[in-house]
């Protein structure tokens, strides 16, 4: 029996999806004939079966209509090609990302951001693979009756128990599917890479604004009415600094048409960091700069730290040199891109940094005990964080940072040269 | 509505001010509209117990991201009113097809937080 014909190609963004998709090599059912890190990325392809990694702009219809009808069955790896991802969220400033898989006609996307190359092998060698479940119940945080006063805005260390929206807390676990990053389980509240309901973003909100109903919302009569929504600042407003980047991570591309009207800077990856609060910064980072992720987000973090004048512990620096480490690897491995080179550096990042979206990782030390090391958590654990307005910039050999924000902690202005 | 108002106005009934979500408004706007206001009962009036406090901070919450995309905080607006103020909402009507029609008066308005 003559195995199917699998090609990979990769639309825009960062490259970790069309890494994974390096793992159909090592599958004996099919037969990867052109791969778009290895054979360059051309359009002029033929296959069984085409896998779409990346997000696809209005620039790629024509490529996407070619590519449609030069397979049977094509499939979106990853959050990008089917709902725009995280680079969706560059329409805020006006760019026009779009869903790749719609436009492809019916076919099949496999979620998450990024996905478990397992989960593609499911998906295109069994007819049904196996139903997504809801993230809350792999959770192992508890739902509680209570209503939440005001909402946090820093990662809620201390308490390890109780659900994130119990703890003012906007989490999207409730109306997202369970995934193979799992950033619960470091402290960290899922945004949704992974939809599992009908308009996700709308749900959320919903869920979020029923849960705060407690929390003071302004109004204002005027000449006509008693009881106005007031369009100044409150409670609400000041805990959610950012609802473009909190509830429409992954989903803005598709979830509201109207392109946004705030002024683009010029490079797609600083429209997206530029707004977002810079507790969030990290995980972004991480998430949109793919294979350079790590070099990003420690740079950030080292310029952020630097500019408030905090001194890593030695375990602190220790752990993050281990992660450049492991990322070098990666990038050594681009001449020859093997699945092997990059999941064995992945293991070692996992190890540390948590996922592949470093959710781990955060200022002045890290927010879960590391298992590989050795010392104790209060050496390298997360001192108290308040966002205040700093700027600072970092290099390394792979990535230069620089960045200012604001008195609210929200990200005015972002560079990064790779 | 018994009264006179301008025909720019489309009015949708809805059974509670707890029923217009995100996606409704967002609909709304994907489907043309300029602006769009939520009318609810009065505070602690509510058929529901407080299903117009909840809708307000859903509206509060789409706002924020309205404004956030860089859309003018006119376009969104939610008030409460009774049955027998049909002047309140004409009233407002009017106040809002000012501020979306007449660009003049519009800048002072159009400010957003971003």
């Amino acid at each position: 029996m003559s195995r199917a014909t699998v090609a990979v190609y990769h639309l825009n963004g960062c490259e970790r999806c069309a890494w994974h998709t390096l793992a159909i090599d090592d599958w004996d059912e099919l037969e990867l004939i052109h791969h778009c890190l290895r054979d360059g990325r051309s359009a002029d392809i033929k296959a069984d079966i085409i896998i779409l990694t990346g997000y696809a702009t209005e620039r790629d219809i024509p490529v996407l209509e070619q590519l449609s009808s030069r397979c049977t069955r094509m499939v979106g790896y990853g959050t990008c090609p089917y709902s725009g991802g995280i680079f969706g969220l560059a329409n805020q400033k006006g760019a026009d990302v779009i869903s790749a898989c719609h436009l492809a006609g019916p076919g099949l996307a496999v979620l998450g951001c990024p996905p478990d190359p397992q989960e593609l092998r499911g998906a295109l060698l069994y007819e049904h693979p196996e139903e997504t479940k809801n993230l809350c119940k792999s959770c192992s945080r508890k739902m509680t009756d209570d209503l939440f006063y005001n909402i946090q805005r820093v990662n809620a260390i201390e308490d390890t128990e109780t659900c994130f929206n119990h703890l003012g807390q906007p989490c999207s676990g409730v109306v997202s599917g369970s995934c193979a990053q799992r950033c619960i389980d470091f402290n960290t509240p899922c945004r949704g890479c992974i939809e599992i309901v009908e308009d996700p973003t709308s749900s959320m909100i919903s869920y979020f604004g029923t849960m705060a109903r407690q929390v003071e919302v302004a109004t204002v009569g005027n000449a006509w009415t008693t009881d106005k929504l007031s369009d100044e600042p409150d409670e609400l407003t000041e805990g959610l600094v950012d609802v473009v980047g909190t509830f429409f991570r992954f989903h803005l591309a598709t979830a509201f048409s109207q392109p946004g009207r705030i002024p683009s800077t010029g490079d797609i990856r600083s429209d997206i960091m530029v707004g977002r609060p810079i507790e969030e910064a990290v995980q972004i980072a991480a998430t949109i700069y793919g294979i350079h992720g790590v070099s990003v987000a420690l740079n950030l973090i080292e310029a952020y730290e630097t500019s408030v004048e905090f001194k890593p512990s030695e375990e602190t620096l220790r752990l993050r040199a281990s992660l450049r480490e492991a990322q070098q690897q990666i990038l050594e491995a681009r001449e020859q891109p093997r699945y092997e080179a990059y999941s064995s550096a992945m293991d070692k990042i996992r190890e540390v940094a948590g996922n592949e979206v470093l959710s781990n990782l955060f200022f002045f030390g890290f927010k879960t005990p590391v298992e590989v090391s050795k010392s104790p958590f209060e050496t390298y654990r997360t001192k108290t964080f308040e966002p205040t307005a700093v700027s600072g910039s970092s290099k390394d050999e792979d990535s230069k940072v620089s960045f200012a924000t604001d008195e609210r902690g929200i990200i005015r202005e972002w560079s990064c040269e790779l | 509505m018994r009264m006179e108002y301008d025909d720019r106005i489309n009015i949708i009934r809805v059974p509670c001010a707890g029923r217009v979500g995100p996606r409704d408004i967002m609909d709304a706007f994907d489907k043309g509209a300029d602006a769009v206001s939520v009318i609810g009962c009065c505070f602690g009036a509510c058929h529901y117990h407080d299903a117009n406090l909840v809708g307000l901070r859903r509206v509060k919450i789409l706002k924020k991201f309205l404004v956030e995309m860089g859309l003018p905080q006119r376009v969104l607006s939610a008030y409460t009113a009774r049955a027998a103020e049909g002047e309140t909402i004409i009233g407002d009507f009017e106040e809002i097809i000012k501020l979306t029609y007449s660009p003049d008066e519009d800048t002072a308005e159009a400010t957003s937080d971003e």
